[in-house]
Order: structure tokens, then sequence, then C-alpha cells
């Protein structure tokens, strides 16, 4: 495993409209490090910053003359980087992805990206196969389907696919759970814990559900106005509940619950992130303990 | 690729917020003046009514307060255009025109090349009336909201509703349309971004580079048309609920004032315009 | 409170809605629902989708009538043509995206649009949309542009529109689902205090916990019919039935039926943070030392 960070951000700063009467900055100094094989999420009340500083990982925006984004070893601010190969290290998944869909059919949407790469059809399927079962969607039943006949939640699937047939090696998703009913989102988040388990792909997920971070990541950055504010493993950081919520947040009811709890000497300060987590350590410290370790089960009707 | 930020380029149709005189009057009198100052500059020909019409204009963005520099920082997308028509006025047209009060001189002739005094006269009008309707549009909207630009055309509309004409909605569907501009801008931006995360070859270097192919444009235009729909579909509902049934029965909430001042500007630019229109072939050069 | 003996203000008898009737392959989105909903009170429509939530909310204010079956708002058939406008008058709808709902780019201008459309005199409107504004907290951004706000400054001046027109009920079609939880809240406030102030009826179609728990009763769909019903209490803490139903339950909700399974003098239908915490905290209490104390 590489030592050097996949991503590394420092100093980065970045104004919208610069130089107009209507520059606004958005970013303010962000330093921030993404290591291969991690999961990372960003978090952070509306206007935050946060779809501004992912668009800085693929060089879709760029740094200025202060900040340096370094994606792979490649410096971002260089002009002559490879920025077509930066875009395919770095597959960015925006928020309702649904709306870059264009090709009449899912097959073709999903296999634009190959082709763009160069990639021969006999490579571009097997991709396209690939990404459809990643994303839950049966490569036979709806390569051929009309891309807009499509339900909402299966059209985002095909755009989440379209930019994992790229194969690559960070996949950032802005807000990708966003307007999906429960048992959607569940199916995403669950599936891109196998991308990550199987393929060693690098997550970065932005994101406002506190649940799905304290579940789904192992390190997070809390931004507040265009700077990191908080950062650290997500039990390190939702062990301060009064200081995420001064920041627009919250930490999941689980966490919140036995933050209270610990607050009142009941329990020792451990910092559930899930609710089995959260049932064992409250049953702990009320001196019941479980018959098996983990046999409180939450069943798999899920 | 630099950030896409298409507002930058664009002085006509940004609205620039300030107390001026010109900003506090209705509507209906900028609309006005702004109509009877373009007629008096398009049909002035001599370089004695340009100078009063530049000075005017000038003048008018004095009292509007706004910067000169922005105005001319309009200038900038149409530049090119501008030069090169004056270059092919000037080197090419010398025969057509018939100068102004003066007697045409031949100043330079090689070949196709044909440069009269008529032909210097008719780059300098021309771009002088150029400069001048750019800089009165860009200031119409520049100290009136669009919104209110509508409020106002409506306003002068109504009367005509006994003949038929469908006043409010009209109106509406312009409301509609600028509402949703900016809105579909940042689609077309999020699409193109979108996009180019996925290797479409659309932006390099901070400027867009169109590819004419029908192919290659599709990336931007299916996905906007559909987005576009959807949200059409959206707002017929929403206006169903909130019981849109057309312009008649409805009130206003906006009520326009046109005062004191705005009569007197009314008529200061028509007895003017007027007066350009009437004299138009009297002055000395 | 609402008073259910009263007469419901919405009253659904019977009703089945199905898409493409003579078509090919006909969509049963609503399968014989019986439903009153009574003045002042805050209901929640639970559902997975696909479950027929935004069908059913979209027969309130006649944006689809019923295939089969009878819906009365303030006793009036939705599908006599003659009562679209009046019950659009009662029945107030604020949609998911909020984009999509704003007309016009000036906030107030936009609060006006529905009063305007039923002709409410000019000094009236005025007052209306101050009134409208200041009851969603949005009076001081009167003058901006929408699309400078954020996601839950516009859904509220969406709803600022909608109240504008004084209706007797407002339908919450998946309204916060597009927000970030910042957003939600400043919206749900809002809502509940036109509820609580106002007495505005409230409908609030959703499959967001947040949204549920505000509710006075939940009412949960599957496949066009209704499967459960009852306050939130007893409704949301049914786990392993949401589950089935393709629902989530609030994460309290779920630790506490888990602690009472292990555990059963802690009460298994606890809701909210504060509940589970006074929960545990009253258990370690009476039970102190391992030992169980007599309760009092």
């Amino acid at each position: 495993m590489s030592q050097q960070p996949m991503i590394r951000v420092s100093e980065l700063h970045f104004a919208y409209l610069r130089g107009t009467p209507m520059e606004v900055t958005a970013l303010r100094g962000i330093c921030l490090e993404v290591r291969r094989g991690e999961r990372v999420g960003i978090i952070g009340r509306a206007g935050s910053g946060k779809s501004t500083l992912v668009q800085h990982f693929n060089g879709l925006l760029r740094p200025d003359s202060t900040g340096q984004v370094l994606v792979a070893g490649s410096d971002l601010g260089d002009p002559a980087t490879d920025f077509r190969r930066i875009h395919q290290q770095i597959g960015l998944v925006f928020q309702t992805p649904e709306q870059q869909l264009f090709e009449r059919l899912v097959g073709d949407d999903i296999a634009f990206g190959p082709k763009q790469l160069g990639i021969e059809r006999p490579e571009r399927r097997e991709r396209v196969r690939w990404a459809m079962e990643m994303v839950g969607l049966d490569f036979d039943a709806f390569k051929d389907r009309l891309t807009l006949s499509l339900s909402g939640g299966e059209m985002r699937k095909v755009a989440v696919a379209g930019v994992l047939a790229l194969r690559p090696e960070v996949l950032v998703l802005d807000e990708s759970t966003s307007g999906l009913d429960p048992s959607s989102r569940r199916e995403m988040l669950r599936r891109l814990d196998r991308l990550h388990h199987e393929e060693n792909t690098t997550l970065v997920l932005v994101s406002s559900s506190m649940e799905e971070i304290a579940e789904h990541v192992d390190r997070v950055y809390v931004l507040e106005n265009g700077s990191v504010a908080m950062h650290g493993s997500v039990r390190e950081v939702f062990a301060h509940p009064e200081q995420v919520r001064k920041l627009g947040l919250d930490v999941p009811q689980v966490t919140a619950i036995a933050h209270e709890l610990a607050l009142v000497g009941l329990t020792d300060g451990s910092v559930p992130l899930s609710v089995p987590e959260g049932a064992e350590l409250l049953l702990a410290a009320l001196g019941l303990h479980s018959a098996q370790p983990g046999a409180l089960g939450t069943g798999d009707a899920r | 690729m630099e950030s896409i930020q298409f507002q930058r380029y664009i002085t006509i149709g940004q609205y620039v917020a300030g107390r001026s005189l010109i900003h506090r009057l209705d509507p209906r009198t900028k609309l006005s003046a702004f109509l009877f100052l373009t007629l008096a500059i398009t049909f002035s020909r001599s370089y004695t009514a340009n100078a009063i019409l530049l000075l005017v204009t000038l003048g008018l963005v004095l009292a509007a307060r706004v910067s000169i520099r922005y105005l001319l920082s309009g200038l900038r997308p149409a530049l090119p255009f501008i030069l090169l028509l004056a270059i092919m006025q000037l080197l090419f047209y010398g025969n057509a025109y018939v100068p102004y009060r003066m007697e045409p001189v031949t100043l330079w002739r090689v070949g196709w090349i044909h440069v009269t005094n008529g032909s210097i006269q008719a780059v300098i009008v021309s771009t002088s009336r150029f400069v001048e309707l750019l800089f009165l549009t860009s200031l119409l909207t520049n100290t009136t909201r669009l919104t209110d630009l509508t409020h106002g055309i409506e306003a002068m509309l109504r009367p005509y509703r006994r003949l038929g004409l469908p006043a409010h909605e009209l109106s509406l569907v312009a409301t509609i349309a600028l509402r949703f501009l900016p809105l579909l801008a940042e689609q077309a931006e999020n699409i193109l971004k979108a996009q180019a995360s996925r290797g479409a070859p659309i932006a390099q270097r901070g400027r867009l580079q169109f590819v004419a192919t029908a192919r290659q444009l599709a990336v931007l235009l299916v996905p906007l048309f559909v987005d576009a729909f959807r949200r059409a579909e959206d707002l017929i509902l929403a206006m169903q609920a909130r019981c849109y049934a057309g312009g008649r029965g409805r009130t206003c909430y906006v009520q326009l004032q046109f005062d004191r001042t705005d009569a007197l500007v009314y008529g200061l630019t028509l007895v003017f315009s007027a007066a350009m229109l009437v004299l138009r072939n009297w002055f000395p050069i | 409170m609402p008073d259910s003996r009263a007469e419901p203000i919405v009253k659904i008898r019977g009703l089945r809605h199905t898409f493409g009737a003579g078509s090919v392959r006909p969509v049963h989105a609503l399968d014989a629902i019986d439903l009153d909903i009574f003045q002042g009170e805050y209901l929640a429509i639970l559902g997975h989708n696909g479950s027929g939530k935004s069908t059913l909310a979209r027969h309130l204010n006649v944006l689809l009538v019923p295939t089969e079956g009878e819906v009365y708002v303030r006793g009036m058939d939705t599908r006599l043509p003659q009562n679209v406008l009046p019950i659009r008058r009662c029945v107030g709808m604020v949609f998911q995206v909020p984009d999509n709902q704003i007309v016009a780019s000036v906030v107030e201008e936009d609060v006006a649009f529905g009063a305007e459309n039923l002709g409410v005199p000019e000094p009236e409107l005025h007052e209306r949309v101050e009134w409208a504004l200041a009851a969603v907290g949005m009076l001081t951004f009167r003058d901006r542009e929408p699309h400078r706000l954020s996601a839950g400054q516009k859904q509220r001046v969406a709803l600022a529109g909608v109240m504008a027109m004084k209706p007797d009920v407002l339908v919450l079609d998946e309204a916060t689902s597009m927000l970030d939880p910042e957003g939600r809240s400043q919206v749900l406030s809002a809502v509940r205090s036109l509820n609580q102030n106002e007495g505005t009826t409230v409908v609030a179609i959703t499959h967001l916990m947040d949204e549920a728990v505000e509710a006075g009763r939940v009412i949960v769909l599957q496949r066009g019919r209704i499967a459960l019903e009852g306050p939130p209490h007893n409704v949301l803490t049914q786990v392993e039935q949401m589950r089935t139903l393709q629902l989530d339950v609030p994460q309290a909700a779920e630790l506490s039926w888990l602690l009472h399974q292990r555990e059963p003098s802690i009460p298994g239908d606890l809701l909210t943070v504060r509940e589970v915490v006074e929960g545990v905290r009253l258990h370690a209490e009476t039970h102190t030392n391992g030992r169980q104390q007599p309760t009092t």
C-alpha cells in the first residue's frame, strides 16, 4: 500500500466569480488528506463548502496560487497535469446524478465514460456489466431499456454505474443518497461498502445524514464556513455532540443517548455508532450483559 | 478546466442595486424613454447628432450612478464583431454610403479596398450608435429589476385586455422565464461538470469550446431539456394547486407609482427624441 | 386538540385509484382507502416509494380524481368540476422540489401569487403576504431573489405562498425530503406553529422519521392500503412491522425495542432520545447494584 496519501489538500482557498462585484468566498485555507483504501466523510451545514471542496478532487476546480491539491502525486495546480487521467482516477458522483443521463439506452449511457477513455468495445461491455452488477441492475434486463423510462431510483443507479464504469480508484459521492427512501438508501450504502471491500476503492462521502456517516466512514471532516472546524475518526468527532451541534449538525440518536447517559455517570463515555453497539453499551452499563455478545438480533429483515 | 461562471461576462440583464434618480423611476417611464431614445439613435446619421446622443447617454449613466467601467466591460464579448464589422465597413463599403452633408471623397483605393469619407463616417456613426444602444440597454436592466420591467410591460398592455390581449398570461410567461433562467444556467453548469467528470471533452482552460457536432452537444442539451420539462410539469401542478386560472379576476400585489418625476422624465425624453428625429437632416455635419 | 366527534374536514370512502385503467399494464396505486381527517389535526402518511402516499395526497386537492370511491372536502365531492376551485382554496399543497413551485423572481411577489389568483383585494393582499412571511420566519427576505436562498428558505417561501391563501388544510408532499437537516427543522418548526397557533390541519406525506414524530396521528400505507394507523408512539415503535413495510424507525425507538427484548422492565415503545435517556435512568435508579428494588 502506498504511503503517499491518495488526495492531499493544503491551504486551499476558493472564491466564486473572483474579481467581480459578486465575488463569494467558498473555501478558506482547507487542509485535508485521504489515504488509499480509506472511507472518509465530509459533513457540514448547507453552504459550508462541501461541494466546492470535492470538485477540487478531480480537477473540475483548480487551486489558485496559495493552495495545493495533490492527487496520487500529481499536482492539480500544474497546467501540464493529465486531467483526463485524474478524471478517471477520481470518480465524482454529483448530487442528483440522474441529471447527467443523456443517452437513449441505459447501456450506452453507462458506456459513455469508458468510451471517452478510448476503451474498446469488448472491454467496454465488460465494464458496463460489472458496473451494473455493482449497483444492482440486471445487465440483460436493463441495458436496452430507455433511460428516461426508469424510476428515479433506477436512474440514479444508472448514473452511479456510469461513474463506476471508469473504474476509479477513489469514488467521491456528493449527497448521493439524498431523496432516496430508506430501503433504497440502505441498499446503496451496502453496495458502496461492498465496492470498498472487494475493490479497495477509496470512498469519500459527502452527506447530511449523521447515521450514514457513523456507520459507513472511518474518518470525518466537519466544514464550517469554508474551513475545517473538526476532524478525526468518527468516534472522536461524535464524542463532542455540543460542538457538532454548534456547527449546525447533530450526532446519531444512539450516540446522543449514550452521551446524555455518560453525563450522569451511567456509561463509561464510549461512543456507540450504531444501534446494536448502543444496546450492548447500555446493557453493560445497567449490569445486564447480553447472553452472547452480538446476540441482540436486529434481524436481517433489511 | 476553469470554473464555468457564465454570470461574469454579461452586463445586460444584471441588476445593480442602487437608489439613484434613475433607479427610482417607474419602469414604464424607463421603458418608454428607452424606446424614444432608441428611435432617435437609429435615425441619426450626423456627427453632431451622435455627439449629442452620446453625451445624453453618458449623462444618464452618471445619473444612474452605474460605473462606466462596468458598462465598458459588457462590450468585451462583442468586441471582435464590432472590430470586424468596422474594418469591413471602412475598407469595402466606400461606395455604399453617401456621407451626411459632405461631397463623397475617395481617400484611398486599391483593388477591392475603397475608403471614402463616407465609409469613415459610417464606421464612426455605427460604432457610436452601438455603444449608445448597448449602454442604454444595460442601463435599463441595471437600474430596473427584470420583474419590475415585466410589471411595467404588463401595466402598459393592460388597457388592451379589452381587445383580447392576454396581458397577464404574457407577462407571466416572461416572469417564469426570468425566474427559471438562472436555474437553468446553474443546471447547465452542473450537467457540464458531471459530463466533464466522466471524461466528456467539454471545456479547456476556462473557455467553453463547443465542438459543433450534434452528438457532442447532446451531452448538455438532452439532460437540460429533460430537466426543463420536468420543472415545467412540476410548476404546472403547483400553479393549479394555487388556483391559477388566467388573468381574469386576478388582483395585483405590485402597484406601480407614476409620479411627477416620472412625468417629467417621460415628457423630456419624448420631446428630445422627437426633436432629434424631426431635425435629423438639419445638423451641420 | 381535534375533536374526533365533529364532522371530519376530509372524508374518504372506498377510494381506489388506477393509473392507465384501460391500458396494457394498469397500476393500482390505491386500493379501497377509508379515511377521515379532522380539523386541526396533524396527520402523517408514511409509506415506501410506490405505496401510494403521493397519489393519496393529490386526491385532497383534486389534482387527481378517484377511479372508484369518493373524496369529500368540507362536504364537497371532488368529482364535481364546479368544486375544484373551492376545494383548492381550502386545501393548499407544498411540493417536494422547492424551486419548481416558485413562480416569481421576488419572494413577496411569489407569496402573493396564490392570493392574487383568488382575487383578494389590494390592501388585504399586503397584509396576508406580510402575515404569511412572518409566520414562516422569512419576513426580512421579502425583497430577495428566490434563487439566492437556501433550499430550506425556498421551501418556507413556498409554504408562505400557500398560507397566504388561508387554506384550512395544508398538505406537505414530501416537502422536506430534499432539504438538509437545518432546513428541514426550520420548515417543520414553521408547520408546527401553523398547526398549533392557527389551527391549520396538516397532512404530511413522508418517509422521514423527523416529520412523522411531529404528528398526532400516523398512517402507514403499503401497496395502496392502510397497513398501520395510530399515534406515533404506537406506530413508529413497531420495529419489526415497520421493517416489513420497508420503513425505518427512529434509532431511539429501535434501541428501546432492543433493550426491551433483553430486559422487559425497560419499556419497548420509547420514541425519542429524551424518552430513552429517561427510561434507562429510571431503570438504573430502581435496579441499583444488580438487585431488583421494589418499585413504588
